[in-house]
């Protein structure tokens, strides 16, 4: 089953906290600020690595365009202060593009043609609208009715899993309102220190009393998603804003974020050679797709693939980190898929936690690593949904 | 003195909208409040600003006004009313509270600032004690109605020591600038306005308990019937807030020992209930009446509970109320026997009791005292009019046999004034009466008035618009002997028939011919509500050339339904059930050539908007050279109501608004028109009517060059000045564009996708969905690429086109259908 000619390993993994968008702690933070941050974390955590070795950069990115586009691997690396030999590119698969990122990273130490790799993701939703600055769809998409869930926005498509899976409004607001109690948890016990490296907000406002620039400096160390006020009354009071008398709502649905993370690979041999420590062993990735208005069940299909793949089964995972686009799709997936809700998101999710579209799959590998490290766990996944129809899933060892 | 910078000092109800409607009219305003000793200084104020984006009707013309009104405090900030033109004091009404506030401002009022009290009820005489001397000439009372950006009457009240040179100033800048109606009140308490109509009501409820009538029938009857708001009197009473109302009897109670009526100012047990209960009205969900539900219920005295609200009244009794001639109506209430009439006849004679005494005391003349009432309460006709329309001796005769028959509220006879022999009323052509000077006092010659060429008329004057060029049935082409022709429609709501795209084509060569430009102005708003529906539908039923007899008669019969719907006359039932009207296509492309022969005139046209522009009428004004409009104008394209979209080059002209804006932000050449067309492809499709003129310029009905009045009554002097300023600049009609860029068949498809979400959402229904789609096929200018460059009447074509596959479709119909029985829009 297994072609590669080498393992692939994570020795470091970071990220920045998330912030929610379009109005907060990281709305006037360029989105390529924080990539060059996350690249400069992750390579401070080896520091015996001379960073002229890393062989490419790989950075997730789901609207590459604006702030964020321009091949922004290139530029943020650039601007991290590795050298101009050290090349770098971004991939987009929308939600997966950070976990994509990481599994192509592998992919070029399995094969025998990378030694060292960085893999990240970065996204603004502060900067770059969802769909980005200019929408323009392909008229034939609208010539043939199959082609619809092309058009369909992501919350139509939550509706639908959510009909046809048949998840209740009150099973989807107390999934929400479990997220954020985790992430409460979570970040009243310090899980989330490990992964976060702390970001140094620089703003630049005009002060109109004293007639000059106000250049003010804010050290941001926690994610801004999490709500302290939230129960099921103030969930069930939401109006249902995709379908009318629907269930999908602002509540259950995940936030907009801004946010970014990084993660350094390298082979067996790197490891040896540079005297570093692996987090992890990367296992396996795979994607598939499902009909465009049905995307939030992706997983169904992308989950058995990459167990095949690697022979391993669900049981064999000790912590799933499932991407919560929408709590309809979260618990479609964990229902059809027969996963164990215990599982599933121990530190809350994207409904609490945020989305940053491009960077989330980067971020939860390292929120699973650090995470799996801390409980002594074996074997985790990282998975979500993806826009036009797509799953992803992931298969980290822990080390 | 030119008012340019103003205080307002309190930030309540009041005040604050005040502030913002200072802002609307473009004026520097600071809003002053006490500090906030806890947070932010100017929290108090902070906190009155974002109330205002709340309050409904919105007191700001655009949203976007708020961040114009300047926060201050007295704590931080008074030096800065040295500054100021104008301070007006709108705190709460105790007498100590603004004695203590004028003590501690007046220093620092400008040499040459007017300070005003928008008090309501206070003695501007006694709040002048609490100023300097020197102050004291500059003071006077400048009093608002709630909510004042709607209410057009300002009282000017003048203290003993007023200046009268600045009192003229004040009068000005409330009239041009504010676009206020401007009335001088005596100093006496509540002043004109409130002073009447507080004593209506007061009449109003000491007859309804005597007939036994309850809320809700009082209300029925005092409302429309009588050329008054629906809320007539105790839903009016319940928008005003119990407590407020109570306030002010109590002023009037505590202030007028002498009047004779004074033993009616009280109020009943159960209002005195009511208020302590908290039930003060709207503001607490609860009062007179009571929202339960969609229903409406009402307090009934019998049972002391809450019943639904019942608005029927006796049918002899609205057989004489639908009267439109008053002497008739008047006399008809007055020998009815049923309550409701006895009741009626018994408030008017009480009121008109009251105002024939209270005149000299309170107002100059009639025409103040009607004006007051009119503009601060909504009335269509003031108490003398009314009065005077009736038959002036007559009514007063009734009157007089009713004190001495001792069924009046108060028994002082009439003014001899009123009794004169020669008398048959108080406005005439020369002026209105003034018991004080015994004689008619003509309208005040201050030169703002002069900007006001038909100002508001009172029954009993007579107006004459000008010279007539020509005169149909639909409109009248006339002029004021300065070169600029003038049309204005005469059909109902101003409506746009086949008959007056003809005449308007006539209209506009004959001002080519003869005339420097030309203005479209009403004389009454509407501007218009667009095309005649009726007029449509009629074509729509047209036989078809195969239909058989019964089929042709069929439609003829829904023909004459849908004229008769319309309210149409028997000639006009008559063509519809011969088929004898023009056909739709012809009419459409009519409507697009008179838009076109606005737009391309020789002489430059000028709408003049006031009150609903609407779809049809929306197009002529987007067409013409220029738009002046009253801030009070609603402009909108709204033909997705009734399952249409414009077609009288309403669509072409916001494509074409949107190519040139795209390439005005073009970089390097590249035009993405789609942005900007999507602006405006939301609001037609939505139907959106723009809630002032500042939010049509917002959404692109007004452009830049467009001009926003703010006395409706100075609307045809500044289009006659737009009209000078345009010929004198040695007007050229636009040159043809033919480089329009458009979106094309991406732009339909993103717009699609956008539809395609609201329609699986369940948001707009499938026939929502296929007018949406064939709005977006227009705006985008068809299936053609990205960024193809068309011409106007490309856009026209497409307009005409899809117009009419709606109009073929019966959804669409019956969209057009139900507006003409009930005037409303149906989903479908």
């Amino acid at each position: 089953m297994n072609k590669q000619v080498q393992e692939a390993y994570i020795v470091a993994a970071t990220r920045t906290p998330v912030g929610r968008a379009p109005r907060g702690m990281f709305r006037n933070t360029r989105p390529d600020d924080l990539l060059v941050h996350v690249l400069k974390s992750v390579l401070a955590q080896v520091p015996t690595l001379d960073p002229a070795l890393v062989g490419d950069v790989i950075a997730g990115c789901a609207m590459p365009e604006a702030e964020q586009g321009m091949n922004v691997a290139r530029i943020a690396l650039l601007l991290a202060g590795l050298p101009h030999t050290v090349p770098g590119m971004t991939v987009n698969r929308f939600c997966a593009s950070g976990l994509q990122a990481v599994a192509q990273a592998a992919d070029r130490i399995r094969l025998g043609e990378a030694e060292v790799m960085i893999a990240a993701g970065v996204e603004s939703m502060s900067m770059v609208p969802m769909m980005g600055n200019k929408l323009a769809f392909n008229p034939a998409i609208f010539e043939n009715s199959e082609h619809l869930g092309l058009a369909y926005g992501m919350g139509l498509t939550a509706e639908r899993v959510a009909q046809r899976w048949k998840i209740s409004r009150e099973d989807q607001d107390a999934f929400a309102l479990q997220s954020h109690l985790r992430a409460l948890a979570a970040i009243n016990h310090g899980e989330f220190k490990g992964e976060i490296t702390p970001y140094l907000k620089e703003e630049y406002l005009a002060d109109l009393e004293s007639r000059s620039v106000q250049r003010s400096c804010l050290e941001l160390s926690q994610d801004e998603g999490p709500r302290r006020d939230t129960s099921m009354d103030a969930l069930a009071r939401l109006k249902a804003v995709f379908v009318q008398n629907g269930t999908v709502t602002a509540g259950n649905s995940s936030q907009l974020s801004d946010g970014a993370a990084a993660v350094l690979l390298c082979s067996g041999a790197a490891l040896a050679r540079y005297n570093l420590t692996p987090v992890a062993r990367f296992v396996g990735f795979s994607v598939a797709g499902v009909p465009p208005e049905m995307m939030g069940i992706g997983p169904v299909e992308a989950i058995p693939r990459v167990l095949r793949q690697t022979g391993l089964h669900l049981a064999d995972m000790g912590w799933i980190e499932l991407n919560e686009a929408f709590a309809a799709q979260a618990l479609a997936v964990i229902r059809e898929a027969g996963i164990d809700p215990a599982l599933v998101n121990p530190l809350g999710g994207a409904i609490a936690l945020g989305h940053p579209l491009g960077a989330t799959g980067c971020i939860r590998t390292a929120t699973l690593l650090h995470g799996m490290k801390r409980k002594g766990q074996k074997y985790g996944m990282v998975t979500m949904c993806i826009g036009s129809g797509m799953g992803a899933a992931g298969i980290f060892e822990s080390l | 003195m030119t008012i340019r910078k103003v205080a307002v000092l309190g930030a309540g109800v009041m005040g604050a909208q005040i502030a913002a409607h200072l802002v609307n009219a473009g004026v520097e305003t600071l809003l002053f409040e006490l500090p906030d000793q806890a947070g932010e200084p100017n929290g108090h104020v902070d906190r009155a600003l974002a109330g205002l984006k709340k309050l409904d009707p919105a007191p700001l013309t655009s949203m976007a006004r708020l961040s114009f009104i300047q926060a201050a405090n007295y704590e931080q900030h008074l030096t800065r009313l040295l500054e100021c033109d104008l301070v007006i004091e709108a705190i709460a009404e105790r007498m100590d509270y603004k004695f203590d506030l004028y003590h501690r401002v007046s220093p620092f009022i400008g040499e040459h600032a007017i300070f005003a009290s928008n008090t309501s009820g206070l003695s501007i005489n006694a709040l002048a004690q609490a100023l300097p001397a020197r102050l004291r000439q500059r003071f006077c009372g400048v009093h608002f109605f709630n909510p004042p950006r709607y209410m057009h009457l300002v009282e000017l009240i003048n203290c003993r020591e007023t200046n009268p040179v600045l009192l003229d100033q004040l009068e000005t800048f409330l009239v041009s600038t504010l676009g206020k109606g401007v009335v001088r009140a005596l100093d006496t308490p509540n002043f004109i306005a409130n002073r009447i109509g507080v004593f209506s009501m007061l009449a109003t409820r000491h007859h309804a308990q005597a007939f036994n009538l309850g809320f809700d029938t009082v209300d029925a009857l005092t409302g429309r019937y009588l050329g008054r708001p629906k809320s007539a009197t105790f839903r009016t009473l319940d928008i005003v807030g119990l407590d407020v109302f109570a306030h002010v009897v109590n002023t009037l109670r505590e202030n007028l020992n002498d009047d004779p009526w004074h033993k009616h100012f009280e109020l009943p047990a159960w209002f005195a209930y009511l208020v302590d209960q908290g039930s003060l009205g709207q503001k607490t969900q609860r009062g007179i009446y009571q929202k339960i539900g969609r229903e409406i219920h009402v307090l009934d005295l019998h049972t002391c509970e809450y019943r639904l609200s019942d608005a029927t009244i006796d049918e002899g009794v609205k057989v004489i109320l639908r009267d439109r001639d008053w002497a008739k109506k008047l006399a008809g209430l007055r020998v009815h026997a049923h309550p409701e009439a006895k009741f009626l006849w018994a408030v008017f004679r009480d009121v008109f009791h009251y105002c024939a005494l209270q005149l000299e005391f309170i107002a100059d003349n009639a025409r103040d005292f009607d004006f007051a009432v009119r503009w601060g309460f909504g009335w269509d006709s003031g108490p003398f009019e009314i009065w005077q329309a009736a038959g002036w001796q007559q009514v007063a005769g009734w009157i007089s046999d009713d004190i001495a028959a001792g069924r009046s509220m108060a028994n002082t006879p009439l003014p001899a004034w009123v009794t004169e022999p020669a008398r048959t009323g108080v406005h005439t052509s020369q002026g209105s009466y003034s018991p004080a000077r015994q004689c008619d006092q003509p309208r005040s010659t201050l030169a703002v008035y002069r900007r006001q060429l038909f100002p508001d008329r009172l029954a009993g004057e007579v107006c004459a618009y000008g010279v007539t060029v020509f005169e149909t049935d639909d409109l009248r082409m006339w002029h004021l002997n300065e070169g600029v022709a003038i049309v204005s429609f005469k059909s109902k709501m101003h409506t746009v028939s086949d008959a007056l795209l003809d005449d308007m084509l006539r209209v506009i060569a004959e001002a080519e011919a003869n005339f420097s430009a030309l203005i479209i102005w009403q004389s009454e708003p509407p501007f218009s509500y667009g095309a005649n529906l009726l007029q449509l539908m009629q074509g729509v039923r047209e036989p078809a050339v195969h239909a058989g007899m019964f089929d042709k008669f069929r439609q003829a019969a829904s023909r004459v339904k849908y004229t008769a719907a319309g309210g149409a006359s028997l000639g006009k039932l008559f063509n519809a059930a011969t088929g004898n009207v023009p056909h739709v296509e012809d009419v459409v492309a009519k409507f697009q050539r008179v838009s076109q022969r606005l737009k391309y005139a020789q002489v430059p046209t000028i709408a003049a908007v006031d009150g609903l522009a609407l779809g049809g009428g929306c197009e002529f004004a987007l067409h013409c050279t220029r738009i002046v409009a009253t801030q009070e104008s609603y402009i909108g394209l709204v033909e997705v109501g009734v399952g249409l979209l414009p077609a009288g080059g309403g669509c072409k002209e916001m494509v074409m608004r949107a190519s040139s804006e795209s390439q005005r932000f073009a970089s390097d050449d590249r035009v993405d028109v789609f942005p900007f067309v999507r602006r405006y492809f939301q609001q037609i499709a939505l139907g959106t009517v723009a809630r002032s003129a500042e939010q049509a310029r917002e959404m692109g009905y007004l452009r830049a060059s467009d001009r926003i009045v703010m006395n409706r009554f100075e609307l045809l002097h500044v289009a006659q000045q737009e009209a000078r300023a345009l010929t004198a600049t040695s007007y050229c009609p636009p040159l043809h564009q033919r480089q329009i860029a458009v979106a094309g068949r991406t732009g339909i498809a993103t717009l699609t996708a956008a539809m395609i979400n609201m329609h699986e959402g369940g948001f707009i229904s499938d026939h929502d969905y296929e007018i949406g789609c064939r709005v977006a096929a227009v705006m985008c200018g068809g299936e053609v690429n990205a960024g193809t460059l068309v011409d106007e009447q490309w856009l026209l074509d497409l307009e005409r086109h899809h117009f009419l596959a709606l109009l073929a479709t019966g959804k669409t119909q019956d969209r057009i259908e139900h507006m003409l029985k009930h005037g409303k829009a149906l989903r479908n």
